[in-house]
């Protein structure tokens, strides 16, 4: 029995030799750098989420395969598009995984993180609308802002001819700011005409008597819808039974959803997304097509990372000032600058479905 | 308008029906509010949906699977869940907890399955329409309201013209007495879970082909069937039938006077008056001194 017990020390005794050994030898003595992420991985926008999640991915391990000063480890949670999750997460982030960036997608949640990452002076890159997201010297946005998108909107409208145009808002408030932003300025243009304007709560799955509404005060040329999965198609569904046919439009929409055929042919307006080569790039490694805001989220850490290997320390003030010094930048979306106020400046495009994909529409 | 406006009633008041009658039934039996429910009709469309969808089996095949896989699913947790809870003297509100807790389970498991993403049978745009004259609407709208009608008549009759129905009717009247005269109440349960499981498996299929389905559907879905029955009465299955109805109308005239974001304002509304003021519903069981 005495020589078993020896037996096993022994064997116990080397076997932790050999470990320290393949320790020595394996050790990164390199700064770890954590960054974390609150995305929607369940719930409506998860596709987007889960997009955001795999271009964070593939930003990080392309600069892990690089020499770098620091070592570079992500934190994604789930924040299921629910507010009070992302508080919470945030609050992990920050206080349990001592993060130094937070990376988020829309406004319900970068609303959230913004005053938190402000107040405890951590760096938040997001795609969210609106102007809030990017407040405070540590918040950083990266999405084209709804003036642009919403001018080009409509310049595109009065270029194909539209007079009348009908709006259905999903009543959300990045929705609902966009489009009170659009039905401004074609009310400020006034050679079209607002046919009628509803808001519907998200979850609506009945649009029947929403467009019958619509229609009582004569068919517009076209429709424009504004929410999030799947409201476009079931619009696009309801439309084709109510008019027979599906006179749609939207700023993004259409390409929140993998399931575009609906949307066959329709025109739309999309913010900078993802170049051709980051669009191939993606798809061959993960089989599937990047969505909304993956390209901006892929450019967002891509973009802490260098800010973060170019400074001493990784401090959060000397990352914001280089941050702020990027200009004319070719990224993931294209050409780029981020101005003063910690806002990504990009130019939106005319996109239209084509086999799934959403193809630029030439001038 | 206004025929635009009954026939969105109907097909959206079909849809809220189907599931108030399963409500009504399970409730008859069994007096809790039952969040399974909701899972089942879940169940059924997205049993569909693997069915027909991802393994690429025939239409028929996967509705009949789907249907089957909700009897089934239904029976499984009355035998395997409540029955037992019932016999250990399990009062509703911990029979309605259990039920939440294996409605999240559930939910949960659909979610690993086929993922967060909305899916829906077929396609979105039914290409078979059925022509009203003054409009025209898919066939699987046409089919709901169809199985509206068609449950309604079925389960009126199998209530009060079978033997069956005057035992289900007797354990709704008063279980006590019925377990007093030798029936066997629980098989009746039993059996009155597999009906409810048919009748949400065919509400769920006809939803997965009409708006499509998210793994959270089965909520909605049992919620506004639950406000129908409630609002038409517990008493008969004419209530679940009326009260589904009548929700939908309420809906549809709210959207057209206020606007469309006070749709579920509107049901809810009408919910808590009816339970203020008439909380036994449109249709009161008649009470015999």
């Amino acid at each position: 029995m005495k020589k078993l017990i020896l037996g096993l020390c022994a064997v116990l005794a080397l076997s932790a030799c050999k470990d320290e050994k393949k320790n020595v030898v394996q050790a990164d003595t390199r700064p770890v750098i954590k960054v974390g992420a609150s995305l929607p991985l369940t719930g409506n926008m998860s596709d987007i989420g889960i997009s955001a999640q795999r271009s964070l991915q593939l930003a990080l391990d392309e600069w892990n395969q690089r020499d770098t000063k620091n070592k570079y480890e992500l934190i994604v949670e789930d924040d299921g598009f629910d507010a009070k999750k992302v508080a919470m997460i945030t609050h992990k982030l920050v206080n349990q995984d001592k993060v130094k960036a937070v990376f988020t997608v829309f406004s319900i949640g970068a609303n959230v993180v913004s005053p938190i990452t402000q107040q405890d002076k951590i760096i938040h890159m997001t795609c969210a609308y609106g102007s809030q997201p990017a407040e405070g010297f540590y918040n950083f946005n990266n999405i084209t802002q709804y003036e642009n998108q919403t001018e080009l909107m409509l310049k595109e409208l009065k270029k194909r001819g539209i007079k009348s145009i009908g709006m259905l808002i999903s009543n959300n408030i990045g929705s609902t700011q966009q489009a009170e932003i659009l039905e401004n300025k074609i009310k400020q243009d006034g050679t079209i005409k607002i046919i009628g304007k509803e808001i519907f709560n998200p979850g609506t799955i009945d649009f029947r008597m929403i467009i019958q509404k619509i229609v009582a005060n004569g068919e517009p040329d076209i429709f424009y819808v504004d929410g999030i999965t799947p409201d476009a198609t079931l619009v696009s569904k309801y439309l084709k039974e109510v008019t027979g046919k599906i006179n749609l439009t939207t700023i993004n929409d259409f390409i929140e959803t993998p399931k575009r055929e609906s949307f066959e042919g329709l025109w739309f307006v999309e913010s900078a997304s993802g170049t051709d080569e980051f669009n191939n790039k993606f798809e061959n490694k993960y089989g599937e097509p990047v969505f909304l805001c993956g390209a901006n989220t892929y450019d967002n850490l891509d973009l802490f990372i260098e800010a973060c290997e170019k400074s001493e320390h990784c401090d959060s003030d000397e990352v914001v000032n280089n941050l702020l010094s990027v200009n004319n930048r070719n990224g993931a979306i294209g050409k780029f600058s981020i101005d003063d106020q910690g806002i990504v400046q990009s130019e939106a495009s005319v996109k239209k479905i084509e086999n799934g994909k959403a193809i630029k529409v030439e001038e | 308008m206004l025929l635009h406006l009954l026939l969105n009633t109907l097909i959206v008041g079909a849809g809220y029906g189907l599931t108030a009658m399963a409500f009504r039934l399970m409730y008859s039996v069994s007096p809790f509010f039952n969040m399974t429910l909701g899972a089942v009709a879940a169940l059924g469309a997205y049993t569909a949906y693997g069915l027909i969808s991802l393994c690429g089996l025939p239409m028929w095949v996967g509705v009949i699977g789907a249907i089957a896989a909700c009897a089934l699913f239904s029976y499984f947790l009355e035998a395997g869940i409540y029955t037992p809870m019932r016999n250990h003297g399990a009062s509703s509100m911990v029979l309605m907890v259990a039920s939440l807790g294996v409605y999240t389970i559930f939910e949960s498991i659909i979610l690993l399955v086929f993922g967060p993403q909305y899916q829906n049978l077929g396609s979105i745009q039914s290409a078979t329409t059925v022509n009203l004259g003054f409009a025209s609407i898919p066939l699987v709208q046409a089919l709901t309201i169809v199985a509206y009608f068609v449950c309604f008549g079925f389960l009126n009759y199998l209530l009060h013209h079978t033997f069956i129905g005057l035992k289900i009717r007797a354990v709704h009247d008063s279980a006590s007495l019925a377990n007093t005269i030798g029936m066997k109440n629980n098989q009746i349960i039993l059996l009155v879970s597999v009906l409810t499981g048919v009748v949400l498996g065919v509400n769920g299929v006809l939803i997965g082909y009409d708006t499509g389905m998210v793994p959270t559907m089965g909520f909605n879905l049992l919620f506004k069937g639950m406000i129908g029955a409630i609002i038409g009465g517990l008493a008969n299955m004419r209530g679940a039938f009326f009260g589904a109805l009548f929700l939908a109308f309420a809906e549809n005239v709210g959207v057209l006077i206020f606007a469309s974001e006070w749709r579920d304002l509107i049901a809810f509304v009408i919910f808590i008056t009816f339970l203020s003021l008439r909380p036994k519903g449109i249709f009161q069981k008649k009470e015999i001194n």
